[in-house]
């Protein structure tokens, strides 16, 4: 496999992940707000801009997986997308995404001492900063 | 470590070969960002990718990487 194919692959990987963290981060965005705003016009607005974000999270996590099952048969272009570097960034993304999760928990049990928030809501949040966060660090982390 | 500075002659070594990252890093098995990274001092290599680039310019891996006291 060319180099350029690499490049071109790691390009796209790169593209996809950025979708993926939009969809995300609108879908369940809005899906959390729907939760927390009384407002039916805003609800309903939530409901379309969700599932916008929705269908860009659906599509690119099944175009993330054909390209990890493309590379499957390919070795040596696995390898190299799969390179130190990345594994490296793999870890830092886990380890932000790990303390983003570990901050918004802190914030909910003091929060929580004062008011009363639904257990849903919370356990809702904090699933949607955990991936966001895992997301948008591997973003940063794999940027050129 | 912190006393510690690594740095390489990747640079001057892929002038010499006449090659580019990207061809480095095809060579290698790995991607142009990695070979960038480690050649500005971003990221160091593992001991296995340091041999592989040793090998590739024929040289010694202290010849390709020294480490100097700060």
């Amino acid at each position: 496999m060319g180099t350029s194919i690499i490049e071109q692959l790691n390009k796209t990987r790169y593209n996809l992940l950025k979708w993926t963290t939009i969809g995300w981060g609108i879908w369940y965005g809005t899906f959390i707000l729907k939760d927390v705003i009384d407002n039916s016009t805003i609800i309903q607005i939530a409901f379309w801009v969700g599932l916008l974000g929705w269908i860009i999270f659906a599509i690119n996590l099944v175009k993330v997986l054909k390209l990890q099952r493309e590379l499957k048969w390919d070795q040596k272009a696995r390898e190299a997308l799969n390179d130190e570097l990345h594994q490296l960034n793999l870890h830092k993304s886990y380890e932000f995404g790990f303390w983003v999760v570990l901050s918004v928990t802190i914030v909910f049990v003091t929060l929580t001492s004062f008011v009363q928030i639904s257990s849903q809501l919370v356990t809702k949040i904090i699933l949607y900063f955990a991936v966001l966060s895992y997301l948008v660090a591997g973003l940063i982390y794999n940027r050129d | 470590m912190e006393n510690y500075e690594l740095t390489n002659q990747i640079k001057v070594q892929r002038a010499m070969k006449n090659i580019t990252q990207e061809e480095l890093a095809s060579h290698i098995g790995v991607t142009r960002k990695t070979i960038n990274t480690i050649e500005t001092g971003k990221f160091v290599p593992s001991t296995i990718l340091a041999i592989k680039l040793a090998r590739f310019f024929d040289i010694k891996v202290e010849e390709l990487f020294t480490l100097i006291e700060k």
